[in-house]
């Protein structure tokens, strides 16, 4: 049920700038993420992810800047009073109340009546099918249910905006998928604006509306995890977002770059003979065997519908390359190859090299 | 090897715990001098009389009454300090944490002699009923126990990570005294038991304080009674230290029975 006040919900960090002795964590931080979208906050440990959340929540108060609910200035507004949801990585259930009574803590708190708070954890309960667990205490459920009551508790009192801490980075790879699709799920069910924090690029473009890459208290990157995966802004997102190979390109007169024999375009212009490094993904290459080819399959690692090559080159250097397995059969380590720029890449960037 | 070299050594310190209270209740329970101990007189002589006389003495029940009385608001008094002090530092002031663990350890520097003399100079000027009065005592083992307690009750707060429950609690809107009454007392049943078992130990085994005082507690009133009868004071020394260890036995049990652990308390 996307809200009837529009932007209401939406969440504005505003020059937020947040320091902790002489290490500073949020610099001069913008973000808008609006309402009822899933967003997440991706970035290397350190990158001020989990400060930027922590500030929306209301539990760092920033040294300069302002958070906006809608159009409302909440910088100052206590934690309590924000009627926020958050799940925390270490799951922080109250270990001495049982499941349900986690979930129904927030109802207690905003002054729900008995009635109603009895039918909305049913519902949750239910939801997120944990129903059979109602009576049972933290440290009788496992991590894949504590973070699903963890969830339940959050979204009970219907929070405004739902904030995610690495909710999945205590959980093994099966259940952190399962819930993974749960908490979108939810999300889509609800229209919450939600913020997720982690460092997991794969669960950032698996779940996000938008995807904002941080850097060292900064932001480098807001999109879509297409936009973000096929057209990356700046290096740094190319190298963080999915795998990239840094091959050497030289500027051509008409401001495009050559690559592995093709000239592509990047955004940024090439000066003839000037030489830079384009950021190319693996699986935009072609490999083919061929006896005068530069390059000599150093590894092949297996992974199911394709399979990576490591490459290297006689003057030592290396890439990856993904191919299709049924393709790649006859690449085994040792032969030599001839590697290309897939013909539908249209652009590519290039950094400094 | 390793498991030799450490079952010498646990022996080792079992026996220098256990052959002091073997010799006490040999003393205090056989009434047979040790140079006349041989395998023939080993079994004869046992007898709880001395105990028996010590324990129906009625100043020693009012001097155990004494006692009690004093652990218990002692055990008041130091949680009444201390709880709300480790929670602020724990879940709000972390940066105070220093001073706080600072500030626990001061008893322990300042010696018991020094305290009393300064607080006994300071009250007899302004208040002299204070120290006539036998509670006077309170506030000092209250202070004195707090280097145990204090860890007790941190180590408590940090095994439930009462931070992060803090924060969870207060983003689903409950206020200050809300979240301490429903979740970090709740989970710190556990320490604040240890904490008062810690106390009340303490109170018993107390002599400095109450002796400089001049207050008649257990431990002092045990140090006249022994010059009178040495046999009945040392079975009431006994007595008291096998009390004191099973309290605190029964308390740790129930608390592992409502699946409560009791974490390891460092110093």
């Amino acid at each position: 049920m996307p809200t009837e006040l529009g932007t209401a919900n939406s969440v504005t960090l505003s020059a937020v700038t947040k320091r902790f002795g002489t290490t500073t964590a949020l610099d001069l931080f913008t973000l808008e993420v609006a309402a009822g979208e899933l967003m997440c906050l991706l970035g290397p440990s350190g990158c001020g992810k989990t400060t930027a959340l922590r500030v929306v929540a209301g539990f760092e108060s920033p040294d300069a800047g302002r958070v906006l609910l809608g159009a409302e200035d909440i910088t100052s507004v206590p934690v309590p009073r924000r009627s926020f949801g958050m799940v925390f990585q270490d799951y922080s259930l109250f270990p001495n109340l049982t499941a349900a009574e986690n979930i129904e803590f927030g109802l207690r708190t905003r002054g729900w009546p008995a009635r109603r708070r009895r039918s909305r954890v049913a519902d949750l309960l239910t939801v997120t099918r944990l129903t059979d667990q109602a009576g049972k205490y933290p440290e009788q459920m496992s991590g894949g249910q504590k973070q699903r009551v963890a969830l339940a508790r959050a979204i009970a009192p219907e929070p405004r905006v739902l904030l995610l801490d690495e909710p999945l980075s205590a959980l093994d790879a099966k259940v952190r998928e399962s819930l993974r699709e749960e908490i979108r799920a939810v999300q889509r069910a609800t229209g919450i604006t939600t913020i997720l924090v982690t460092h997991d690029q794969v669960e950032a473009l698996a779940i996000a509306d938008r995807v904002a890459v941080m850097n060292a208290g900064r932001l480098e990157q807001v999109d879509t995890p297409r936009t973000l995966y096929d057209t990356p802004a700046t290096p740094f997102v190319a190298g963080f977002v999915g795998t990239v190979n840094r091959i050497p390109a030289t500027g051509l007169a008409d401001g495009t770059w050559l690559v592995l024999g093709r000239a592509v375009a990047s955004a940024r212009t090439a000066q003839e003979g000037v030489s830079g490094a384009a950021l190319i993904r693996p699986e935009h290459l072609t490999v083919a065997a061929d006896q005068s080819g530069a390059w000599v399959v150093s590894e092949v690692t297996f992974a199911g519908p394709l399979t990576r090559l490591a490459l290297s080159a006689d003057d030592g250097s290396r890439i990856d390359a993904d191919l299709v397995s049924t393709g790649a059969v006859s690449l085994t380590t040792g032969t030599r190859v001839s590697v290309q720029l897939r013909e539908d890449i249209m652009s590519i960037v290039v950094g400094a090299s | 090897m390793r498991s030799v070299a450490r079952a010498v050594f646990l022996c080792a310190l079992g026996a220098y715990f256990a052959i002091p209270m073997l010799a006490m209740a040999r003393f205090a329970f056989q009434a047979v001098p040790v140079a006349l101990l041989t395998p023939e007189t080993m079994f004869t002589g046992w007898s709880l009389g001395p105990l028996i006389s010590a324990i129906s003495d009625p100043m020693t029940l009012r001097a155990a009454w004494i006692s009690l009385t004093l652990a218990l608001l002692a055990v008041a008094l130091n949680l009444a300090l201390l709880v709300p002090a480790a929670i602020v530092v724990e879940v709000r002031a972390p940066q105070l944490r220093p001073l706080l663990v600072g500030l626990t350890l001061l008893p322990w520097v300042v010696p018991p002699i020094a305290l009393v003399v300064g607080v006994a100079g300071t009250f007899r000027l302004t208040a002299p009923w204070f120290l006539a009065s036998t509670y006077s005592l309170v506030p000092f083992y209250a202070l004195w126990a707090l280097p145990f307690t204090y860890r007790a009750l941190d180590a408590g707060l940090r095994a439930f990570n009462a931070r992060t429950l803090y924060e969870a609690a207060r983003v689903l809107g409950a206020s200050l005294p809300v979240v301490i009454a429903r979740i970090l007392l709740p989970n710190m049943r556990a320490s604040i038991t240890a904490a008062g078992a810690l106390t009340i130990a303490f109170v018993f085994g107390e002599f400095a304080f109450a002796s400089l005082l001049l207050k008649s507690t257990l431990p002092t009133y045990l140090v006249v009674y022994q010059g009178s009868d040495p046999r009945g004071g040392l079975a009431l020394a006994l007595l008291v230290m096998v009390l004191t260890a099973l309290v605190i036995w029964l308390l740790v049990r129930s608390l592992r029975r409502q699946r409560v652990s009791i974490q390891p308390v460092g110093v």
